[in-house]
C-alpha cells in the first residue's frame, strides 16, 4: 500500500514538524497531484520570502520510495494538515 | 487544493509546467490557468522595483516617493488559505483585536524605523504595508511572501495568535527591509543573516517600545506568542539572543561559528549573527537601537551588503560602519569587534 511520510521544516518558529498519511485516504485530486510533483526530476523552487514551510514528502510504495521536496504553496492540505509539531 | 496558488506566489514556469500536465485533473488545470492569468502587474512591477534596487540601477534619490508616510492595511483571510483575503475596513478601530494589532504594531514599526534610522517604510519610498490575518485553520507560522506579512491565529496550546508578539510582526517587516536592501538570499550563511536580522531588529523594536536599556531588556523572540501547552514544558520563546542555546527556547540554535551548520535552516544558523549582536549591545550598553542598531542598519543598507554574505563580510561592514558612524568614539568599534569575537567570526 502505498503512503506518504511528510517532514516539515521552516517557519518563524523553526519548529520541526511530521506526519504521515496512506494514499487512499486523500482524494483523487490530491493523489493526482502527488503523481505530477513526483514526476520530473527537476528540484522545485522555493516559495518567495522568508518563514514558509519547506516539507519533504517521502512515497512509500511496495516498489521501493521516492522523495521529493515540496515548498508549502504547493502541498496539498491533506498532506499539510496531518503534519504535528515535533516539540 | 491548487486554489491555494492564487496567492501567486509559484513561479510561473512551474504553473505552466502543472498546466499543462494532462495527469492532472481538468478542474485542477481550471483552476491553475485562472491563477496564471491573474497574476496582478502591481507584483510584477513591485518584484522589478526591488530587485533594480538591490542591483542599484537607480538610487533612492531618482526615484519618486510612493508617500511620506505608508498606508498600512489589514486583510481577514477568514481562515482559509486564500491571499491576501478580504480587506478591513478601518483596521485600527476594528473589533477584531487580531486586525487592530496588526495594524498598531505595523504602525508602530514604520515609526520605529522612520525615528531610529530615517527609513520610509520597507523600501524606504512610502510602501503600502499590508498584512493578512487570520490565514487557515489554528496555523502556528507567520510570514513575509515577497509582497505582505501573513499571520496565523496560532493554536491556542502551542502558540497563540501571532500578531500578539510585537517583536514577531517586527521580524516579518524586517524580511522586507532586507529584500529591498542586501537581498540577503535565504541559504548558507546568507540565509544566517537574512534571519537575523530579523531577531536583531523585533528585539531591538520591542525594547524601543518600551524604552528599555541593555540591562532591561529581555532579548528574547516571541514570548507572548508562546502557548499553555509549550509554557507547561518549561519553553518562554521561540529564540533567545542573549542565550541562543538555552533549554527554554522552542528553537534553541548554534552561536559559535564553528558550530555553524552546513546547509542548515536560517533559523539555526541566525543564532550566531544574533549572539554577536547582543554582545556587541552589551559591550556598548545603554539602548541598543542607538549605537549598536545604528552599526546593524548602516551595514544592512550598505551597498557593499551582497545577496551572498558570509558572516565575516557582514561584520567587516559593521567595523566599517563603527568607525564611520562613531568616529570620535572607539569604545562602539572596539565593543562590534568583541561582538564578533564572541562568536568565533574575526
Ligand atoms: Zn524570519
Amino acid at each position: 500500500m502505498e503512503r506518504f511520510i511528510i517532514e516539515r521544516r521552516g517557519g518563524i518558529a523553526g519548529l520541526k514538524g511530521r506526519g504521515e498519511i496512506a494514499a487512499d485516504e486523500l482524494d483523487e485530486n490530491d493523489r493526482e497531484t502527488l503523481k505530477s510533483l513526483f514526476k520530473g526530476g527537476r528540484k522545485l523552487p522555493r516559495d518567495e520570502g522568508a518563514d514558509r514551510y519547506t516539507y519533504t514528502v517521502t512515497r512509500v510504495s511496495v516498489s521501493g520510495s521516492k522523495t521529493v521536496e515540496i515548498p508549502e504553496t504547493l502541498i496539498p492540505r491533506a498532506l499539510a494538515r496531518c503534519v504535528k509539531d515535533q516539540l | 487544493m491548487f486554489l491555494r496558488c492564487g496567492c501567486c506566489i509559484i513561479p510561473k514556469d512551474v504553473l505552466e509546467r502543472l498546466l499543462q500536465d494532462p495527469t492532472l485533473p481538468a478542474k485542477t488545470r481550471a483552476s491553475l490557468e485562472s491563477t496564471v492569468a491573474q497574476e496582478s502587474i502591481w507584483r510584477r512591477l513591485r518584484v522589478a522595483q526591488g530587485a533594480a534596487i538591490q542591483a542599484r540601477l537607480f538610487t533612492l534619490e531618482s526615484t519618486t516617493t510612493l508617500a511620506k508616510v505608508p498606508s498600512i492595511t489589514v486583510n481577514d483571510c477568514q481562515n482559509t488559505t486564500s491571499l491576501p483575503g478580504k480587506p478591513v475596513a478601518n483596521p485600527g478601530k476594528s473589533k477584531d483585536q487580531t486586525a487592530k494589532r496588526a495594524f498598531d504594531r505595523t504602525t508602530d514599526v514604520v515609526e520605529f524605523y522612520k525615528t531610529c534610522f530615517g527609513r520610509n517604510s520597507i523600501d524606504d519610498l512610502g510602501m503600502t504595508l499590508m498584512s493578512s490575518i487570520h490565514y487557515d485553520v489554528n496555523y502556528n507560522n507567520a510570514f513575509w511572501n515577497g509582497v505582505h506579512m501573513t499571520y496565523g491565529d496560532g493554536d491556542g496550546q502551542l502558540f497563540l495568535d501571532f500578531t500578539r508578539a510585537n517583536d514577531v510582526v517586527a521580524h516579518e517587516l524586517a524580511h522586507g527591509v532586507t529584500e529591498y536592501t542586501s537581498g540577503f538570499v535565504y541559504t548558507n550563511e546568507a540565509g544566517g543573516l537574512n534571519e537575523s536580522m530579523s531577531d536583531v531588529f523585533g528585539s531591538m523594536f520591542r525594547q524601543w517600545q518600551k524604552n528599555q536599556t541593555f540591562s532591561r531588556a529581555d532579548w528574547l523572540i516571541g514570548a507572548d506568542i508562546v502557548g499553555p501547552a509549550a509554557k507547561a514544558r518549561g519553553y518562554k520563546c521561540l529564540r533567545d539572543l542573549a542565550d541562543p542555546g538555552a533549554k527554554h527556547c522552542i528553537s534553541p540554535q548554534p552561536f559559535r561559528y564553528k558550530d555553524y551548520i552546513p546547509g542548515g535552516d536560517p533559523h539555526d544558523n541566525s543564532g550566531i549573527p544574533n549572539h554577536a549582536f547582543y554582545l556587541a549591545a552589551k559591550a556598548i550598553g545603554g539602548r541598543s537601537w542607538e549605537k549598536a542598531g545604528k552599526v546593524w542598519y548602516a551595514a544592512l543598507t550598505s551597498r557593499k551588503a551582497t545577496k551572498n554574505m558570509k558572516f565575516k563580510a557582514f561584520a567587516k561592514l559593521t567595523r566599517v560602519a563603527a568607525k564611520t558612524l562613531f568616529p570620535s568614539e572607539p569604545a562602539v568599534y572596539s565593543a562590534i569587534d568583541k561582538g564578533w569575537a564572541g562568536v568565533g567570526v574575526s
